[in-house]
C-alpha cells in the first residue's frame, strides 16, 4: 500500500548527469523520513514516490504534519531521519537556496516593502541567466497568473486571491521542476476557491510542472489530483489515484476521511477466492468482493463501509428477485441541502447510517418524512471490507 | 458635527497642554532670548526702539556673531563626531540586537536585554570617571600596553576619547529599537527568500534591514540627536582639544543667555535638517522602487 518499494536507490552521480534525471520517472522520492517535535512525531517514517509532472496531493486534518513535509522536501525543516531525493540527486543535507523546487507558502509570505513586480523578480538573480531578460519573464508570470497590470501594487493592496497569485507568480517565474503549494487556497472565499482550483489545474497541466498540493479539504483534493496520499497523525495511510482513494478506502480513517462514514460491524462467515461472505451485527448476511480477501479469515471481525450516495431508501423492501444488498433501518432526521437531502437512520444493531438522497424532482423523499421504518439496500460491489484497525 | 469637532479638541486639550507647557514654551522663550541683546552681569537688555531694532538687524546679532571663524573647528568636530557615533552605534548595534533577538536562546533573551540596560543603573557622571580610569596616561588601559611592552598613549583628551564615550553612553538607544524590530520581524519572509534562492547574506541585505528600516530610523534618530548634543562626554574625557557645540552652549550660559540660545537653536536646526534629508531620501527611495 504504502511501503511499496523495499530497495532504496540513491545514486549521488545524478546529479552530475543530466541525461540521468531524465531516465528517472521520480520527481520526488521521499524515503522514510521522520520528524519529531518533542513529544510529538509529526511526521513519522513517511515514504512517498512522487512522478513526474503529476499533481500530487497531501490530504489530511489539521496537525497530520502536512506542512512539516513539505517544509522538508523544500529544506525549511531538517528532518530526524531518512532522506530527500529530487531528481535523483540526494538533497537530504542540501540547503533550503540550493534546492530545485519552490514553495508556495499557506500565508503567501509576500515581501511587503516590495512591490508586485519585484516581489515575483525576487529569486530571479540567484538563477543562471535569471537576470537575462528579468522585465520579460516577469511579466509573462504576471500574465500567466492574470495579474498584468498590478506590477506597482503592493501587498497589502492587494486582496487575498491577488496575493495568492503573486505567490504563486514568484515561484513559477523561477521555472521550478517541483511546485510545493501549501493550503494556498485556505484563505479565499469558496467562489474565488473553486475559480483558483481550475487556474491552477489549468496552469500545472500546461506546464508540465510537478505538483504537490497540500490541502485539508478532500473535494479539493479529488478535483485536483492525480494522486493523493492520505496522512493521519503523521502517517500516510493511503496513496492512490483520485479515484482509487475515494472509492476504495484502504482503512477506516481513510473512509471517514472521504466522507463515507457508514461503518457496519460485522463477522466474517466464510471465504471464497475473491469473495468473503460476512453476516452483519445487524443480523443479515452479504458477500462482498474483496482484492486481499485470502488475508481475511472465517470468525474474523470486521468492517464494511457503504458511501452515503450509494445507498438507496424504500418504503417497502425490494423483491427478493433484486440481487442487492438490504437492511431494515428507522429515519431518525432529515437535512435539506437544496442539491440533496442527507437522512440520518439507524439499523437495528443500532448503528448510525447518513443517506444521501439527490432531490431530482421537488418533494422528493416526502415518504420518509414521517421518521418510520425503511429499508436501504446497495449494490453489494459498492461495499468496502477493511479490518478494525490498519493493518 | 461642530460639537464632535469640539469634543476631538477637547480630548486633544490634555496632550496640548503637556506639550505646550514642557515643551513648546521653554522652546519659544529661548528664541526669543535668541534675537535679544546681553546686558550687565548675566542680564537682558531692554529693547529701546522696536523698530530701529528689527530694521537695522540688531536681532540677529547673535546669529551673526556664532558663524565668526573661531567657532568653526568645534562645530565641525561636533557634526562629525554625533555621525560617527551614529554610524558605529549602528555597526556595533545591530549585530548585538540581531543576536538578542534571532540567535539567542530565547530563555536568555531577559538577561541579555537586562545586561543592555544595566548600565542606567549608575550615573553617568560615574560611568565616564571610570572611563577616564581607563584612558588616562596613568590608566588601566596604558597599564595592560605596558605590562606586553608598549609606551603609553596619549589617549584622554582627544576627539577618539569622546568618540568613544559617546558611542558607549549612545549604544544601548540603538540596540534597544533594533531588537524590537527585529523581534517583531516576520521570520516566514527569510524563509520564503531562502526558498527562492536567496543565500544568507542576500537575506540579511533584501530582507531583514529593508524589514527592521523602522528600528534603524528609530536607532539613527535617538542616537544622533543627543549625540550632537553632548557635553558631559566631551567635558570629562574631551578636555581643550575635545569640545563639543553643546560645551560652547553649556559654558558661561548664564553670563550670555542670548548668544548661548542662538545657537543651541543652530543646533537644532542642523540636526533636523540633517533629519528631514534622511528621511527624504528614505521616501524617494521607496517612491521610486514602486515606479521602477
Ligand atoms: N515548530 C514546531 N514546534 C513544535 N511543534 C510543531 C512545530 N511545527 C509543527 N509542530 C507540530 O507538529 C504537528 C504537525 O504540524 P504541521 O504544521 O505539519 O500540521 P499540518 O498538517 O500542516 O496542519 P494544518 O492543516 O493545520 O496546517 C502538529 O502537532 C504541530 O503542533
Ligand atoms: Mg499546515
Amino acid at each position: 500500500m504504502v511501503e511499496n518499494f523495499s530497495t532504496v536507490y540513491i545514486a549521488p552521480c545524478f546529479s552530475e548527469n543530466p541525461a540521468g534525471f531524465m531516465e528517472n520517472p521520480f520527481s520526488i522520492r521521499v524515503v522514510g523520513v521522520a520528524k519529531r517535535f518533542g513529544d510529538v512525531a509529526a511526521v513519522d517514517h513517511v515514504s512517498l514516490d512522487i512522478r513526474r509532472g503529476e499533481f500530487f496531493s497531501l490530504l489530511g486534518p489539521s496537525g497530520c504534519g502536512k506542512t512539516t513535509l513539505l517544509r522538508m522536501i523544500a529544506g525549511l525543516e531538517e528532518g530526524d531521519a531518512g532522506n530527500i531525493i529530487i531528481d535523483g540527486s540526494d538533497v537530504t543535507r542540501v540547503p533550503a537556496h540550493r534546492r530545485p523546487v519552490n514553495l508556495v507558502f499557506q500565508q503567501f509570505a509576500l515581501f511587503p516593502h516590495l512591490n508586485v513586480e519585484k516581489n515575483v523578480a525576487f529569486g530571479l538573480r540567484y538563477k543562471s541567466g535569471g537576470k537575462r531578460d528579468s522585465h520579460k519573464k516577469v511579466s509573462a508570470a504576471l500574465d500567466l497568473v492574470r495579474l498584468s497590470g498590478l506590477q506597482h501594487r503592493y501587498p497589502d493592496e492587494l486582496s487575498g486571491g491577488q496575493k495568492q497569485r503573486v505567490a504563486l507568480a514568484r515561484a513559477l517565474v523561477l521555472e521550478p521542476r517541483v511546485l510545493l503549494l501549501d493550503e494556498p487556497l485556505g484563505a479565499l472565499d469558496q467562489k474565488l476557491r473553486k475559480e483558483m482550483q481550475v487556474e491552477l489545474k489549468h496552469l500545472q497541466r500546461r506546464l508540465g510542472i510537478t505538483f504537490v498540493f497540500v490541502t485539508h479539504d478532500q473535494e479539493e483534493a479529488l478535483t485536483m489530483s492525480d494522486r493523493i496520499a492520505v496522512m493521519n497523525a503523521g502517517k500516510v495511510e493511503q496513496m492512490d489515484s483520485a479515484a482509487e482513494v475515494f472509492e476504495h478506502p484502504s482503512t477506516p480513517f481513510v473512509a471517514e476521511f472521504m466522507g463515507a462514514g457508514n461503518f457496519f460491524t460485522a463477522k466474517v462467515r466464510e471465504v471464497d477466492g475473491a469473495i468473503v461472505t460476512v453476516i452483519s451485527k445487524a443480523g443479515f448476511e452479504t458477500a462482498l468482493l474483496a482484492p486481499n480477501a485470502p488475508n481475511y479469515r472465517p470468525g474474523e471481525k470486521v468492517r464494511f463501509v457503504v458511501r452515503p450516495e450509494k445507498l438507496e431508501m424504500s418504503l417497502t423492501e425490494p423483491p427478493p428477485a433484486d440481487a442487492r444488498a438490504r437492511m431494515e433501518v428507522t429515519v431518525e432526521e432529515r437535512v435539506y441541502q437544496g442539491v440533496a437531502t442527507v437522512w440520518t437512520v439507524r439499523n437495528r444493531a443500532g448503528e448510525r447510517i447518513h443517506v444521501y438522497q439527490q432531490n431530482v424532482i421537488h418533494g422528493a423523499g416526502e415518504q420518509f418524512v414521517d421518521m418510520g421504518k425503511a429499508w436501504l439496500c446497495w449494490d453489494p460491489r459498492n461495499a468496502i471490507l477493511m479490518r478494525e484497525q490498519k493493518a | 458635527m461642530k460639537n464632535g469637532a469640539l469634543r476631538t479638541w477637547l480630548q486633544l486639550l490634555p496632550t496640548w497642554l503637556v506639550l505646550g507647557i514642557f515643551f513648546l514654551a521653554p522652546m519659544a522663550i529661548m528664541l526669543g532670548i535668541s534675537f535679544r541683546e546681553k546686558g550687565p552681569a548675566g542680564t537682558i537688555k531692554p529693547i529701546d526702539d522696536m523698530k530701529q531694532y528689527i530694521t537695522k538687524g540688531t536681532f540677529l546679532n547673535n546669529y551673526r556673531e556664532s558663524l565668526d571663524p573661531s567657532y568653526a573647528g568645534v562645530y565641525w568636530r561636533s557634526l562629525w563626531l554625533a555621525v560617527a557615533t551614529t554610524a558605529l552605534c549602528l555597526l556595533i548595534g545591530y549585530p548585538v540586537a540581531y543576536y538578542i533577538a534571532i540567535v539567542a536562546n530565547p530563555m536568555r533573551k531577559n538577561l541579555l536585554l537586562a545586561m543592555v540596560a544595566i548600565p542606567f543603573w549608575t550615573s553617568f557622571l560615574i560611568r565616564m570617571g571610570a572611563w577616564k580610569l581607563i584612558l588616562e596616561t596613568q590608566g588601566v588601559l596604558n597599564t595592560m600596553l605596558g605590562a606586553v611592552g608598549i609606551a603609553p598613549l596619549d589617549m584622554l583628551y582627544t576627539p577618539g576619547a569622546v568618540l568613544t564615550g559617546l558611542v558607549y553612553g549612545e549604544l544601548p538607544f540603538m540596540i534597544l529599537p533594533l531588537y524590537a524590530s527585529l523581534e517583531k520581524m516576520d521570520r516566514t519572509l527569510l524563509e520564503a527568500a531562502a526558498d527562492l534562492g536567496a543565500g544568507a547574506t542576500s537575506r540579511f541585505f533584501r530582507v531583514t534591514v529593508p524589514q527592521t528600516m523602522s528600528g534603524i530610523i528609530a536607532g539613527i534618530v535617538l542616537v544622533l540627536i543627543p549625540a550632537a548634543g553632548q557635553f558631559v562626554v566631551s567635558d570629562i574625557l574631551g578636555g581643550a582639544k575635545g569640545a563639543l557645540v553643546g560645551n560652547i552652549i553649556q559654558e558661561g550660559f548664564q553670563r550670555n543667555k542670548p548668544l548661548k540660545s542662538a545657537i543651541a537653536f543652530e543646533l537644532t536646526a542642523v540636526v533636523g535638517l540633517m533629519l528631514a534629508v534622511y528621511g527624504l531620501y528614505l521616501h524617494r527611495r521607496r517612491r521610486k522602487e514602486a515606479a521602477l
